[in-house]
């Protein structure tokens, strides 16, 4: 019973309201995804379950975050090809240990949410370290929303946020599925849209049905993660997805079985779908718009294009948070907020391709002014392509018109509509 | 009782025979007491944990677990996934039939004219167990991908009908199944068939049995309990496998093994996961105390 | 007599085809066998082959195309940091489990073999125990072991991987020891008791030289086990992520060359232990 009281002292009131009555300014709409999912469950029915698993109150309060010391290590668990990379080396993280002398342990594990999620449940649900510092969830996923509701974040030190108060964009700020920054910050963001091979589509035009195309049979790649997959087929059927309804759900479904048993569909990927379509295993897939640039960047895969459908492109945001139970936590705050420079983030974002968090990391490629001109010019010979192409993007920086066509992700508000959910997509992807 | 005295009486005589009596006793049970634990702990221990957790219900949020004693999972779970168990059957038995009609010929070859090179093709039969079991897999979709070095030389020459490929299909992952578990059907193969003594194989020639008589009467029926043990260790592990058709399969051919696979490891959903994997290791014992019943528990291991 | 006299017009054919078909066997049986030896090389000559790919791409993954002969890979063999630390953690976690399951693994043999039904009372049990062990489906074992682990709250790391790998090993040691054991002469062990041994310097002197060839090839089979096994592996690791389960991971989104060159590397050291093995043998 007191854990359970404690709990309403961890979660901000502010966020059960932003969840159950959601304020619809332009920016937050974005990104009224499923992250607090879980909330209505576990206020409900599950309460005995989550009371049993919540942490000590006290941690991530003031008075916490005053006694922890720096470990001078870190545990990074992020996904792949998701960072710089020179040589085996990330100059943005060497650069880090240099300057602070805290040993980083970069580990790309995540593939996707839910199995990540499952990796540290079972820690967590013990009270035991995960052996991770940093996770990066994505906010359109439950599990992200799991997290924050059984109190598994350890709330972020105030006083250690200096860049990020100072330098991030308002698109991830204060973002509706961490109200406050509260336990998250963002690491990239980016739309899942429709990637193509030019040498095998000819007349791609600007629709989603693209990847319903009988002409494609055979060549079309869909994602294995549910809510990715339901949403392509709730804009494949013009339904709003933040709006939609059950029933929209399952027109969704029947367009995406039909899509199914035509043939149409080669497999349902999970990351590896990059390789499929740079391999030409198949011609259209769904993507992620960091791949696509990515892919395009090396002379070899100029045929890979990335088209965002008229019927509009997910918007999704992955962010950095602190597991509980973590061992080095202020190694993590620091790690966290080093980020947010603009010079890290330009060498970060000169590799990466996807939304920039930092919007005046921009300035920063265009003209760098610190340790970072070094970096970026390291990079150089690897990438291939000059600083302009990625300051110019506006896949990397979007101009406001592309980030308000963008959609946001549907927001569950029960368990159980999570269950008819994947009681409607997941047959599709797991059947036979 | 019995012990103390002989002990007593033997200190003075043979020292070292005596103090080994209570020992002696309990030496088996000491020996096997460290093995024994440690499988009963980790191995029969979690099967029978396994069985009780196909009745609880768990929360998808923290994964804790419940027992509320729900008997409908086990059906329920095995009715929905019928179809990926009956696909699981079907390329394990295929798979297991190609390994056994690819590996009879090589193994009689092997047994009967192999001569002082016999190491060497054993060897050569187990080579693909020295690399990687997950990078040989992959080295085989580098190998069946549309656009590598095989069908892309195949389409260049128009060799295969334009579309035509096998990433992705049934074929690939039977093929795939086939290759990696090869050795496993192979090696009880040829143990059998050396075991034949020549001389009966002599004896059925002189009394005018021609080869394939010979072969049908003699080499085969004696090969048998090899046949059936290279069947059950290339067949179990087939059938519960996920890493093929991850890696080689599409969207119609999903395998039970990717279902256990992803109810533990990504849905949480442990009852199904268990109920699934409790009716998999069913069908595998009726295969193993058909071959124990029949052959014998120990035969087996003759053949690894 | 009269065999020979009925021989005489039947068996003359039948040794004519017996002979064209000992040509067949002679030819069409060698050809035949190394095809498909060929094809189970075959893979693992393109990994050899494409481990000196030249990568023209941005993200070096292996490329389809031929691009060029390079030792890049060999000489960045360790520029994959995940790569490199996974390798290194199955490469202890395969001692550690090698040395527990064939210590474990050879007493279980010696007492299977030593002791009758009568003198081991569950002998039959435990033999059973063995075989199901062997056959069961690994991804069972696997899942069983997770449950266990999550049920009880055992941090998943590089502990619930020794547990598991010492589990799935100690029956193919003990198959193994008790293979060479059986023809053990139980009389050396005996002369050494009258010549006045205790037990222990029986075992060490005797028993032991006796059964180490066994011993060695229990342990090779269970280090071999160990250091490939993927399906229980992926179940208990934790964050200690070892090769193989490090591999399927990343290689979701692209092989980089050093996976082939790790291939390879681990490849030749299996070949070159088989055939000193072959060769050792010989000698005896």
């Amino acid at each position: 019973m007191t854990e359970r009281d404690n709990s309403e002292g961890v979660i901000d009131p502010s966020f059960w309201r932003g969840l159950t009555q959601p304020r619809v300014t332009r920016r937050q709409a974005l990104g009224l995804a499923g992250a607090g999912a879980a909330s209505a469950m576990l206020l409900g029915a599950d309460a005995g379950l989550a009371g049993a698993a919540l942490p000590n109150a006290k941690v991530g309060t003031k008075a916490w975050w005053a006694k922890q010391k720096l470990h001078y290590q870190l545990n990074f668990a992020n996904w792949p090809y998701y960072i710089d990379v020179l040589k085996g080396h990330h100059p943005s993280l060497d650069h880090f240990t240099k300057t602070t002398h805290i040993k980083v342990n970069y580990s790309e594990v995540i593939q996707d949410n839910p199995s990540f999620y499952q990796k540290i449940r079972p820690s967590l649900a013990a009270g035991q370290s995960t052996g991770y510092d940093i996770v990066v969830m994505t906010n359109n996923s439950v599990q992200l929303g799991y997290l924050i509701e059984l109190g598994w974040l350890i709330p972020l030190d105030r006083a250690k946020m200096t860049n990020f108060n100072k330098y991030a964009g308002p698109l991830i700020k204060n973002p509706s599925w961490d109200p406050g920054n509260k336990y998250t910050m963002a690491w990239q963001s980016g739309w899942t849209a429709v990637g193509y091979n030019s040498h095998m589509v000819k007349n791609p035009g600007t629709s989603i049905e693209l990847l319903f195309d009988k002409k494609y049979k055979g060549k079309v790649g869909m994602f294995n993660d549910p809510i990715e997959l339901g949403h392509a087929g709730l804009l494949a059927v013009g339904v709003e997805p933040a709006t939609s309804t059950e029933r929209d759900w399952a027109k969704a479904a029947k367009k995406l079985q039909l899509q199914k048993s035509d043939g149409i569909v080669a497999a349902y990927y999970d990351q590896s779908y990059i390789q499929h379509l740079k391999n030409g295993d198949i011609a259209i897939s769904q993507c992620y718009s960091g791949d696509i640039f990515q892919a395009d960047l090396n002379s070899k895969y100029k045929n890979l294009v990335m088209m965002l459908p008229h019927e509009g492109a997910m918007l999704w945001t992955d962010n950095m948070c602190i597991p509980l139970y973590a061992q080095n936590p202020l190694d993590a705050m620091t790690a966290m907020d080093y980020f947010y420079s603009p010079l890290t983030q330009s060498v970060v974002e000169y590799y990466n391709d996807y939304i920039c968090p930092v919007p005046s990391a921009k300035q920063q490629l265009l003209h760098p002014t610190g340790w970072n001109k070094a970096a970026l010019a390291a990079l150089k010979p690897e990438i291939g392509l000059p600083t302009t192409v990625t300051a110019n993007s506006s896949t990397v920086f979007p101009t406001p018109a592309r980030i308000a066509t963008s959609k946001s992700y549907y927001t569950f508000k029960s368990q159980a509509e999570i269950d008819a959910w994947n009681n409607l997509f997941l047959p599709i992807i797991q059947g036979a | 009782m019995e012990q103390s005295v002989p002990a007593h009486h033997s200190r003075s005589v043979k020292p070292p025979r005596h103090r080994g009596l209570w020992a002696k006793r309990l030496a088996p049970y000491l020996l096997s007491l460290p093995a024994g634990l440690w499988l009963a702990l980790l191995f029969l221990v979690p099967l029978f944990l396994m069985l009780s957790e196909t009745l609880k219900s768990c929360s998808p949020a923290s994964g804790v677990c419940t027992m509320t004693w729900n008997w409908g999972e086990l059906p329920h779970t095995v009715n929905l996934y019928r179809t990926q168990f009956i696909t699981s059957l079907l390329f394990a038995l295929f798979a297991t039939v190609i390994d056994l009609v690819i590996s009879f010929p090589i193994a009689y070859w092997i047994a009967f004219y192999g001569g002082r090179r016999k190491n060497f093709f054993l060897i050569m039969l187990l080579v693909p167990f020295f690399v990687s079991f997950v990078i040989r897999t992959l080295v085989w979709e580098f190998i069946l991908s549309d656009n590598g070095f095989l069908f892309s030389f195949l389409h260049h020459h128009h060799l295969v009908p334009a579309g035509f490929h096998v990433l992705g299909t049934s074929v690939a992952v039977v093929a795939g199944l086939a290759y990696n578990y090869l050795p496993f059907t192979a090696l009880p193969l040829y143990v059998a068939i050396e075991r034949i003594d020549h001389r009966v194989l002599d004896a059925a020639h002189d009394l005018y049995a021609n080869r394939r008589v010979a072969f049908m009467k003699v080499i085969l029926p004696l090969t048998i309990p090899g046949i059936f043990a290279a069947f059950l260790l290339t067949f179990i592990p087939a059938f519960g496998d996920y890493i093929n058709q991850e890696i080689l399969g599409g969207t119609s051919n999903t395998m039970i093994g990717t279902v256990i696979q992803n109810s533990f490891l990504v849905n949480a959903d442990y009852p199904a996961g268990s109920s699934l994997s409790v009716v998999l290791l069913a069908i595998s014992l009726i295969g193993i105390f058909a071959y124990a019943r029949v052959l014998g528990s120990r035969t087996i291991e003759e053949y690894l | 007599m009269t065999t020979e006299l009925r021989e005489v017009p039947g068996a003359r054919a039948s040794a004519k085809a017996r002979r064209v078909r000992s040509r067949l066997g002679r030819f069409a049986l060698p050809t035949y066998s190394w095809l498909v030896i060929a094809y189970l090389v075959f893979p693992i000559a393109v990994m050899i082959v494409y481990s000196f790919n030249k990568v023209t791409t941005g993200l070096q993954n292996v490329s389809f195309s031929w691009n060029g002969f390079t030792t890049l890979w060999y000489q960045q063999w360790s520029n994959i940091p995940g790569l490199t630390s996974a390798f290194w953690l199955s490469v202890r976690l395969a001692v550690v489990s090698t040395l527990i399951a064939t210590a474990l693994g050879t007493l279980l043999a010696v007492a299977l073999v030593r002791y009758s039904r009568k003198k081991f009372r569950g002998k039959g049990a435990v033999e059973q125990v063995l075989f199901l062990n062997i056959a069961a489906p690994e991804i069972v074992m696997g899942a069983s072991l997770l449950a266990l682990f999550v049920t009880y709250n055992v941090a998943r790391g590089f502990l619930t991987l020794v547990l598991a790998h010492v589990m799935f090993s100690i029956a193919y040691v003990t198959v193994t020891v008790r293979a060479r054991l059986a023809g053990f002469e139980r009389a050396l062990e005996e002369a050494a008791y009258d010549l006045g041994a205790n037990a222990f310097t029986t075992f060490r002197l005797v028993t032991f030289p006796l059964i180490l060839p066994g011993v060695l090839a229990g342990a090779l089979m269970a280090f071999a086990l160990s250091i490939d096994d993927f399906v229980t592996s992926n179940f208990v690791a934790g964050s200690s992520v070892p090769f193989p389960v490090w591999v399927y991971g990343a290689t979701r989104v692209g092989t980089p060359p050093q996976v082939f060159v790790f291939g390879t590397a681990i490849f030749a050291v299996g070949i070159g232990m088989a055939v000193m093995s072959i060769i050792l043998g010989r000698k005896k």
